[in-house]
């Protein structure tokens, strides 16, 4: 367990090299270069071609490209990700803070839900399989999959939102300050009720499937067979013997469920309006924020090593110190 | 008044709001932005807005006797950048600051157009050269806050400081400088009076300085240029309008409160106690949102879903409608340094290509009005009586012919010395449905005779630069202008193709003798004269063909009371909450 932490740690420094490497060659490389949008008149400053390329050269746009990249590097291990010119001249680091409490709150919660409702549909279809039901079930589930966030946020606005008795609010809106206790609580799940569900609807059929298919296969195999033989009650083969096994693929979704609800989470906060991380990558991606950009693929990137840690920390745990490759 | 290119149509939404609550302000910008609000959001550069009462239709509830209170809500697309009054750059932006925490020196009368003096104690007196404005602060306006011997008042030390920092080249303030360029010196004369020199008279400074001039608190700000670029006052304002900031969520909403200290008898008596900016990015969602009580007014960009707002019952309850055209229209550029659009003939028959007429109907839905000149149908230079080119194929092959431009070796398509007629037409890649439709259709009808029209969407700020650097063939845009004269030295003038936005490089002796008199003109009779002869120039030489004028279409709960509509739109300072 400890060496594989120790490779999984060692592995961390080049995926996250490479992330921000793409990433910095990717923005380099996109049409009108660096600080582009400060030239427009709508949401930049007007600049003219000159006080562009003045811009650009006082912050350093206008080295070799490995020097810049080299000096972002340096910075960055520091925890200076620069400023956002698109924001005012804020330090990205305070927008990044400003916004990850709301976006891991939201993402704990869906993960966790995906997971409760998801296993269980799956071990249902798996006991099921074959049915007429299961079919249905099966065809629900792809249903799902098939749309985007963004359509299931907005069917559910339909629904829930829009019309007499239709009381769930359209829009986030943070706690105010004062509001303690129970009040608290009901508060943020009456406003965070909406963008989980779309988080937890649109990413529910991944795991409902995985887990159908881990138990199908299970619950096929001799051991099980001789389980029931000795008169194991069904309940218990299924949730203690056949699910330890089943579940392994699920664990391997694990680590791509993290980078996914990052994602999925740009579409979700931008259509409740929520101040979170999501929104920060769509919004530095629209604007062209360079610097904002490099932070979010760090972010990201982190997000996605960390998912693949928890994997397989996991997999090592359910098999029993057996180590994963 | 400074007037902008913007990406076709992102402007329009907004601009609605705001002028439909400020109407003497300008906004613009994101469709968001002008929040709707209030009073005068005006946004900026919009002041424009000018309001056609024949084109709206407005229902107006029963007002009653005004009453105080109560909390207008409107929304904006995206969060603000900073409210510092100096380095603010969105229209939102500047509709806050300019309507509720900065006012300008110079308002403008939304029913006659005048200028009418606000935080100024009366308009500027000229000097005999015409070079001098000295102006005077109407005195006993403070700040929100002072310092610790107590209030400050707003005075020419202000000022001085304002300008200081505007023009110091290390303070990213290039938007703000862009409007005073011919002005050389800001001067405090006394505590209450100050001066501004111009290099050569200029009619416009009056216009320009009052509504555009920037205030900031020198008691508070930094003065060290580079400091003041990351001032905290930019997220915690301190101005000394109507409006006082209160407190802002990233991301969810700005609130401001009334200013006790704010006279609030008179032409500007504000009944609204506090008001809020929501961030709602997706502006689908608003009519719902209004319809909820959630907002008190927004704008719509749909022209089909507004007619079937106009015809639910549930909206005809919860709103009134309210429809208006605004100083913005789109229109389209033909790069004249490409020998291809250096042939007028050639520019004229794109333009009986295009067809307008049936975005107008199809698109619009009839909100709009097909243009006959690169001007809005609000101004006073406007000749509604010159009618844009009609929809002509015939003409327009005619033409071509004329120009020597005949399909040759039969394919179909137009050649002329071995060159094919190709030319593309970029546009910014986040657009309305009016510019992607009517690109499609005018494409469709220029390939029927021989002409290959390459459509390109563009990012904004690429294509911008694209502009400026008369790297294109032909590029759609929209335009906001301001309500009184609209100056189109900067468009259209020789000397504005190398510094300025006359991307096209259009170039003519006799347009620029128009518009340099239209500049040094100061009797407002004759300058509408020449005006109006610019307008019919430029109908003739067709160096942009105008799109569209389209209207703004607003919704106004029908709790507000008092929403009255005047020839700049409908104002929110003396508009109130029913309880």
């Amino acid at each position: 367990m400890t060496r594989l932490l120790l490779r999984r740690l060692l592995l961390l420094l080049p995926t996250l090299l490479g992330v921000t490497l793409l990433t910095f060659a990717l923005s380099r490389a996109a049409p009108g270069g660096p600080l582009a949008f400060l030239a427009t008149s709508e949401t930049g400053r007007g600049l003219t071609a000159a006080e562009l390329a003045e811009a650009r050269r006082a912050r350093g746009f206008d080295r070799p490209l490995h020097q810049q990249y080299i000096t972002w590097l340096g910075a960055a291990a520091r925890g200076d990700f620069g400023v956002s010119e698109a924001r005012g001249g804020r330090p990205v680091a305070e927008l990044l803070r400003e916004r990850v409490g709301t976006t891991v709150a939201l993402q704990s919660i869906a993960a966790l839900l995906i997971y409760l409702l998801g296993v269980p549909i799956g071990a249902w279809c798996a006991v099921q399989a074959g049915t007429r039901s299961e079919r249905w079930a099966g065809a629900l589930l792809f249903c799902l999959h098939a749309l985007p966030a963004v359509v299931i946020g907005t069917f559910l606005i339909a629904w829930l939102c829009v019309g007499a008795g239709a009381p769930l609010p359209l829009l986030w809106k943070s706690v105010p300050t004062g509001v303690t206790g129970l009040a608290r609580l009901a508060h943020w799940a009456e406003h965070a009720f909406l963008p989980i569900a779309c988080l937890v609807l649109a990413s529910l059929t991944g795991v409902a499937r995985y887990a159908r298919a881990g138990l199908v296969e299970t619950l096929r195999q001799p051991w099980i067979r001789a389980l029931r033989a000795r008169g194991l009650p069904e309940r218990r083969v299924l949730w203690v013997h056949a699910l330890r096994t089943g579940i392994l693929p699920l664990v391997t979704l694990l680590s791509s469920l993290f980078p996914w609800l990052v994602t999925g989470s740009v579409a979700v906060e931008t259509l409740f309006s929520i101040p979170g991380l999501g929104s920060f990558v769509f919004e530095s991606v629209r604007d062209r924020d360079d610097p904002a950009v490099m932070a979010n693929a760090l972010m990201v990137g982190a997000v996605t090593w960390f998912g693949f840690l928890v994997s397989d920390l996991l997999h090592a745990w359910l098999r029993g110190g057996e180590q994963a490759p | 008044m400074s007037r902008r290119a913007r990406p076709a149509g992102a402007g329009f939404v907004g601009v609605g709001l705001a002028s439909l609550s400020c109407l003497s302000c300008g906004d613009d910008s994101d469709p968001a932005a002008r929040a709707p609000l209030a009073a005068p959001l005006a946004l900026s550069e919009v002041r424009s807005q000018a309001f056609s009462p024949a084109g709206q239709a407005s229902l107006v509830r029963d007002a009653g006797p005004a009453q105080a209170g109560g909390t207008l809500v409107q929304a904006a697309v995206r969060d603000y950048v900073t409210l510092n009054n100096i380095l603010r750059v969105s229209a939102n932006e500047e509709a806050l600051c300019r309507m509720f925490l900065f006012p300008p020196l110079l308002d403008l009368d939304p029913d006659t157009i005048e200028l009418v003096p606000l935080l100024a104690a009366a308009r500027p007196a000229l000097s005999a050269d015409r070079r001098t404005w000295t102006w005077q602060l109407r005195p006993g306006v403070r700040w929100h806050r002072g310092d610790a011997d107590g209030a400050v008042e707003v005075t020419a030390a202000d000022v001085e400081f304002s300008w200081r920092m505007m023009a110091h080249p290390a303070v990213k303030a290039e938007k703000a400088r862009s409007a005073f360029g011919p002005v050389t010196e800001v001067k405090a004369v006394d505590r209450h009076t100050f001066t501004v020199t111009t290099k050569e008279p200029f009619f416009r400074l009056e216009l320009e300085f009052g509504f555009n001039f920037r205030l900031m608190p020198a008691h508070l700000a930094e003065h060290d240029p580079e400091k003041f670029n990351v001032d905290p006052l930019g997220r915690a304002p301190v101005g000394y309008g109507p409006y006082r900031f209160k407190e802002w969520k990233p991301g969810e909403h700005l609130e401001f409160e009334r200013n006790p200290d704010w006279p609030r008898a008179g032409r500007l008596p504000y009944p609204i106690e506090r008001f809020r900016i929501r961030i709602a990015a997706d502006t689908a969602l608003w009519p719902q949102l209004l319809e909820r009580g959630e907002l008190s007014l927004c704008t719509v960009n749909d022209y089909v879903r507004w007619e079937e707002l106009k015809a639910d019952p549930v909206y005809r309850e919860a709103a009134t409608f309210h429809e208006y055209f605004l100083p913005q229209w789109l229109y389209i550029t033909w790069n004249q340094q490409r020998p291809l659009f250096a042939d007028a003939r050639v520019r004229r028959a794109l333009t009986h290509l295009y067809p307008r007429e049936r975005v107008k109907e199809k698109v619009y839905a009839g909100h709009a009005v097909v243009l006959n000149a690169p001007g809005s149908v609000n101004y006073a230079a406007y000749d509604p009586a010159l009618a844009p080119l009609p929809f002509d194929a015939a003409a327009a092959a005619r033409l071509l012919d004329a120009a020597g431009w005949r399909d040759l070796d039969g394919d179909g398509m137009r050649e002329r010395d071995g060159v094919a007629l190709r030319f593309v037409l970029r546009h910014p890649a986040a657009t309305v449905p009016a510019v992607s439709q009517g690109n499609r259709w005018f494409q469709e009808e220029a390939r029927k005779v021989g002409v290959d029209a390459v459509i390109e969407p563009v990012d904004f700020a690429q294509l911008q630069q694209q502009a400026i650097a008369h790297d294109f063939d032909a590029v759609l845009m929209s335009w906001v202008g301001d309500p009184r004269d609209d100056d189109l030295y900067d468009r259209f003038h020789t000397s504005a193709i190398a510094e300025g936005s006359n991307w096209g490089g259009y170039s003519d002796p006799a347009c620029d003798q128009m518009l340099e008199a239209f500049r040094g003109e100061f009797d407002e009779a004759r300058r509408l004269e020449i005006g109006r002869a610019i307008y019919r120039k430029l109908a003739e030489d067709l160096p942009v063909t105008a799109l569209y004028n389209p209207q703004a279409l607003v919704l106004v709960s029908t709790k507000l009371r008092n929403v009255k509509a005047h020839r700049l739109g409908a104002r929110w300072y003396d508009w109130w909450i029913a309880p």
